[in-house]
């Protein structure tokens, strides 16, 4: 895979994360709801949906269908979950984070 | 109430989200709304469903390849329209004195897209003009060489090459653009007769239109794969 496949914005960040902390129970509201309470980013669905259609399309999540109840107007549940691909672009940007981090410190630059 | 907000809020979604998406987002809104309606009250709830019925929907318009599509090419399809009538328009115009008297200097100077500035263009040209014309005036060889020509060239390029987006887009607009540059180059080097000026202004326009609506549906399936979204 190309590394630039591997380059992940700061929201797709976010999205792999709350998906991995939730575990088996990452869906849609739940996903929202972690971001809101983990960060305070009160995402619409539908801007979480687009980005897990684009992380899905590159490979870095999977999605399958499940738990349809009556609270939920019948509607079934995507669950997601972080492939193995998902898992490897995370530590890269981490790494890269960690590093340039590592660059501005030894710059002096201190109060950030 | 609820449930009739509910209802028209699930069907703008499934008219403008993909289905596969709209019917795991619309469960995931049912799901919040009732407990936000439990915790919150009804008002708050339905406050909350509309503010988020509304954000979900343009990520998909801006995003989904098919809105892109549809954006790129109905610019081609614009500009294809207002050229063809221009054509017609001309081709077709029997009293020069229609147009003002700033235009013709204009023409002879080598801008003959001035027209598109003309009131009487815009005024008359689509309901008068629109029915007279015949399929041989469509047609024109040199053009149509050029158009064929270019249209290689860009496949090769794209093929070969593999350019950036933005120097992919610059080669197609240079060689749509290039039969223009000529034919205002002539204009300012030769200074013709205006009796002449009809063909010169035939290979200025014709592979434009000619290629406009073809390099419009590469190029918005060239951006749409390269932006992710086919």
């Amino acid at each position: 895979m190309p590394k630039d496949e591997l380059q992940l914005g700061e929201f797709e960040q976010y999205v792999l994360l709350a998906v991995l902390s939730l575990k088996k129970g990452a869906y849609g509201a739940s996903i929202r709801q972690q971001l809101h309470e983990a960060i305070s980013r009160d995402v619409s669905l539908g801007a979480l949906y687009a980005t897990i259609e684009r992380l899905e399309k590159r490979g870095l999540v999977s999605s399958n269908l499940d738990g349809a109840t009556a609270k939920r107007g019948g509607k079934a549940k995507r669950m997601i979950e972080v492939t193995a691909i998902g898992k490897k672009a995370l530590q890269r940007s981490r790494q890269q984070l960690t590093t340039m981090w590592g660059l501005a410190q030894l710059r002096g630059i201190t109060y950030v | 109430m609820s449930s009739w907000l509910l209802k028209l809020c699930s069907g703008l979604l499934r008219l403008c989200l993909p289905l596969h998406v709209a019917d795991a987002l619309i469960g995931d809104l049912y799901e919040e709304y009732n407990t936000k309606r439990l915790d919150g009250g009804v008002n708050k709830a339905q406050m909350w469903l509309l503010s988020q019925t509304a954000r979900s929907i343009w990520p998909f318009l801006l995003s989904t390849s098919y809105t892109l599509r549809a954006i790129m090419m109905l610019q081609g399809l614009f500009v294809f329209m207002v050229l063809a009538i221009a054509i017609m328009y001309l081709s077709n115009m029997d009293d020069a004195s229609r147009l003002s008297v700033e235009f013709w200097p204009q023409w002879m100077a080598g801008k003959p897209h001035q027209l598109f500035l003309e009131q009487d263009f815009w005024q008359f040209a689509f309901a008068r003009e629109l029915h007279e014309s015949n399929i041989q005036m469509w047609l024109n060889p040199l053009s149509m060489a050029y158009a064929g020509l270019a249209w290689m060239l860009i496949k090769r390029f794209e093929k070969q090459i593999k350019p950036s987006l933005i120097v992919h887009l610059f080669f197609v607009a240079g060689l749509m653009a290039l039969p223009y540059l000529w034919g205002v180059l002539i204009f300012i080097l030769f200074q013709p007769e205006i009796r002449l000026t009809g063909p010169i202004v035939v290979s200025m326009w014709f592979p434009i239109l000619y290629l406009v609506l073809p390099l419009s549906w590469s190029l918005a399936n060239s951006v749409s794969y390269r932006l992710g979204l086919s």
